[in-house]
């Protein structure tokens, strides 16, 4: 029955949504938190006088008046910095699409009922797909509440939309995990797929960012990171052109998985 | 036999030392081939050609313009970061000395052997550390090997010394995470709880750096990271203080390991 | 059976789960003991607490309340020499899926401290199994086999067996039955939970009945196949005239009288005579009598709320 496996999935999943939300809503609470400790004219001064690559590294690019705004810190600070800690969430619920149970064996059951692969593994993908938005709404919790204890002048409307912004990206880590799972028939080598995707893609974000005009700035289009760009949004809204990036090859992904997994195998 | 867990799992996890020792100095080695293109460091490294070094050791050498070295550049883009990325390794490693087993049922098999359990624990981790010294050790083969490829010479005593000083907080990570093994039954559990001490510690340390003189720096010193401290180990060498203080915490994590893993029931 | 110290003997070994939501007693005060060089049944339904017992005996749990001994040592304390003269199949057997049979064996005996394998290759040639799958590849049976190589190939003097043939062919049943008879001629001890009962009728010497974490009996096997009573089917001529079904059912140790055309066929307990005489009107084509089953004595020992089966004197004169 349609939707089954869908409203199971989540039934299943959501507390697990909202103990991750929780705690990377406190890290966004506390982020907020301290920004009222912070001088920023004398860290904007001490920056300044760094070289181009250190400021890269910290995650403050050439913008630095914008950067050392409340409202720069915490795109800098929080989404950017902690930017690798979001995307183990996705990973690890995309590895319950396939991987884990194919391991298990569990989805000799599974499949064994009257529905289609494909309905299995997108239903399942939905439901994970709609926890991301308790992360983020939590996230967004977390900063809202901050912003009320501190009593700081914060745009909320930029604060959503760079919550928000952790959608587009999740999703595509959320799909990626699926699709590594669709591909291959073993829960660790699709696991190091995971990883390999997730920790080079940041790889190339950090050095590419910190090396500008070298080569590695061009290799940088090829990580996920680098259309996530949490400076950016807080500062100009969400920009279409990186969502639409992200989203395509989301769903792209998405396609393969689905047809790799309708022709294999399962569990050999 | 004393020694067999030691060596069987050295056996069957070496090839996790070099898929994940390749990862981490193929990352080095792409830092180290970006360092020639950064114009920045270029032009710096000119002007350190002209200057005879006694002269400039006379001048001192403020921090930002340490930074604006090769070595600086390493220190940013690899050391800060590599961590962070070892710790992925770190949990699951440590995942796989009894919280694995044990949720699979092997411990069933293990523990019905004639070894005390403690030796099951230990010699596990002291292969797993081996594991991890031995990526360190290739990811530092990948930086050596990058500075062929790149003409600018980096002082390869300082880049060991930050490789070493990689070793003890990754031994800590395995210990901490054998230790939440070793608490809890259930595989989820252990993993969470090693992951939130983690990702916490990381949190806490990013936070205390950035509100000095905070509630939240006084609070950096309760965090494995800030004893970890890139920087100022390419800068002035490694840190006897910290370095003790970090193997001491993983002897104890081990040790309470041992204590709590003896005492419960297995796997129910 | 000449006495001699147990080889396991425990003494109200008591095991208590608790949750946040409940307390579940798996064992009661379980007092067993297993002599040298027998083959001890262990028969229970699923949740009877086989598989507690067998845990704490092998140190993986530990007791809520009494103690275990094994060759006489606490099974806690001296877990470790314990096992090295234990060879224990677990009811549900993991193992490393990514390595080969071999390599398991390999591991399992560099952790012995055995350099000679040549016990588990024969071992394995009887079973059939070949090692050099991995173990992800085997099927359960041939997974089961590999479990019994490792419980077996050090020859220990005591073997402790959960469900041993769970997931093996008739064949292999067979052969596994054989291979139990030669450890209990080489003087060795099989300690070996199951709930089919065929297999511990075949083999065992004597069984102990849990339910519910108790142990409601123990018996010889031969004294439990040969209980006073069993079941008489007779063939007639013609066909049993109905009024039999009443008449029978009034003669003392007549039960569960049943008529289907000129078949007759009643449960007796103690003599025949009796019943003979109230059927001496028709004419008998055939007769038999067939002892009961294990399992219907079983059922007997867990008729109901087990009033046959309390008998705590009986239990602690026979264990």
């Amino acid at each position: 029955m349609v939707g089954v496996i869908f409203k199971h999935t989540l039934r299943h999943s959501w507390l697990q949504a909202l103990y991750w939300g929780l705690g990377l809503g406190l890290m966004a609470l506390l982020v907020v938190l301290v920004l009222p400790l912070m001088d920023y004219n004398k860290m904007a001064e001490l920056i300044q006088n760094l070289p181009p690559f250190v400021r890269a590294a910290v995650g403050v690019g050439d913008d630095l008046e914008y950067a050392f705004s409340t409202e720069g810190m915490i795109a800098v600070g929080f989404f950017g910095k902690l930017a690798l800690i979001f995307a183990v969430y996705p990973a690890v619920m995309g590895m319950r699409v396939i991987a884990n149970e194919e391991d298990a064996g569990i989805l000799d059951v599974v499949l064994t009922l009257p529905v289609r692969r494909w309905q299995v593994v997108l239903e399942r993908f939905l439901a994970y797909l709609a926890t991301l938005f308790i992360i983020a709404a939590l996230v967004f919790l977390g900063l809202w509440a901050g912003a009320q204890l501190t009593g700081q002048a914060l745009d909320l409307s930029k604060l959503a939309v760079s919550a928000l912004n952790l959608l587009p990206t999740l999703t595509l880590v959320l799909v990626f995990t699926v699709f590594a799972g669709a591909l291959f028939g073993r829960r660790t080598v699709a696991l190091t797929a995971v990883t390999l995707f997730v920790v080079g893609s940041f790889a190339l974000e950090t050095v590419g960012g910190m090396a500008k005009g070298s080569a590695a700035e061009g290799l940088r289009s090829l990580s996920f990171f680098a259309y996530f760009d949490a400076l950016g949004v807080m500062r100009s809204g969400l920009a279409a052109a990186n969502v639409a990036v992200l989203v395509g090859a989301a769903a792209a992904l998405l396609a393969a998985g689905l047809w790799a997994f309708q022709r294999r195998d399962v569990g050999v | 036999m004393a020694g067999e867990f030691f060596k069987e799992t050295v056996r069957r996890c070496w090839r996790q030392a070099v898929y994940w020792g390749v990862g981490m100095g193929l990352l080095g080695l792409y830092i180290m081939v970006v360092i020639r293109d950064v114009d920045m460091l270029k032009q710096y490294a000119e002007l350190m050609a002209t200057m005879p070094p006694a002269l400039l050791q006379a001048f001192g050498i403020a921090d930002a313009a340490a930074m604006a070295t090769p070595e600086g550049f390493i220190s940013f883009g690899f050391y800060g970061y590599a961590l962070l990325i070892l710790a992925v390794f770190a949990v699951m490693m440590g995942m796989s000395v009894t919280a694995n087993e044990e949720d699979d049922g092997v411990l069933d098999v293990v523990l019905s052997l004639p070894v005390p359990r403690w030796r099951v624990v230990v010699e596990k981790f002291l292969a797993f550390a081996l594991i991890g010294a031995a990526i360190t050790v290739i990811a530092f083969g990948g930086l050596l090997l990058g500075m062929q490829m790149s003409e600018l010479r980096v002082e390869v005593g300082r880049l060991a010394l930050s490789t070493l000083n990689m070793v003890p907080p990754l031994l800590l990570m395995i210990a901490l995470t054998v230790f939440c093994g070793a608490i809890f039954r259930r595989r989820t559990t252990a993993l969470a709880a090693a992951a939130v001490v983690i990702v916490a510690s990381y949190f806490i340390n990013f936070l205390g750096a950035a509100a000095a003189g905070s509630l939240a720096d006084s609070l950096r010193a309760v965090s494995f990271f800030a004893y970890y401290d890139s920087e100022s180990v390419m800068r002035s060498g490694l840190n006897a203080g910290n370095i003790a203080l970090l193997l001491a915490a993983t002897a104890a994590l081990v040790a309470g390991s041992v204590w709590a893993f003896q005492r419960r029931d297995i796997g129910v | 059976m000449v006495q001699s110290d147990p080889i396991i003997q425990t003494e109200n070994l008591t095991k208590v789960y608790t949750s946040r939501r409940s307390q579940t007693r798996a064992l009661d005060r379980l007092n067993l003991s297993v002599q040298p060089g027998e083959i001890f049944g262990y028969l229970g339904p699923n949740g009877a607490g086989k598989t507690t017992t067998i845990r704490l005996l092998l140190d993986l749990i530990r007791p809520t309340a009494g103690r275990a001994r094994i060759f006489g040592l606490d099974a806690q304390a001296h877990a470790v020499e314990i096992h090295r003269r234990v060879g224990f199949l677990p009811g549900e057997l993991s193992l490393w899926r990514s390595l080969t049979g071999l390599q398991v064996i390999r591991h399992i005996a560099n952790v012995r401290g055995m350099r000679d394998l040549r016990c588990a290759h024969q071992l394995a040639e009887r079973l059939q199994l070949d090692l050099s799958k991995r173990v992800r590849d085997y099927s359960s049976g041939n997974r089961r086999k590999l479990g019994l190589v490792i419980a077996m190939m050090h020859e220990p003097e005591l073997l402790i067996l959960d469900e041993p043939t769970n997931g093996l062919d008739p064949l292999m049943q067979q052969e596994f039955n054989q291979m139990m008879r030669e450890v209990r001629a080489e003087g060795r001890t099989v300690f070996l939970s199951s709930h089919v009962l065929g297999e511990v009728q075949a083999i065992c010497d004597r069984v102990g009945i849990l339910r519910e974490g108790e142990l409601r009996a123990v018996e010889r096997v031969e004294r439990l196949t040969h209980v006073d009573f069993r079941w008489v089917e007779m063939r007639f001529r013609e066909d049993v005239p109905a009024a039999w079904r009443e008449r029978l059912g009034d003669i003392s140790g007549v039960s569960e009288v049943s008529i289907d055309g000129t078949t007759l066929r009643v449960r007796l307990q103690g003599d025949f005579d009796p019943l003979l005489r109230a059927v001496s009107g028709g004419y008998i084509r055939d007769l038999r009598v067939k002892e009961p089953t294990l399992e219907e004595i079983f059922l007997t020992f867990y008729d109901g709320d087990g009033k046959r089966a309390a008998q705590p004197e009986r239990v602690k004169e026979l264990a």
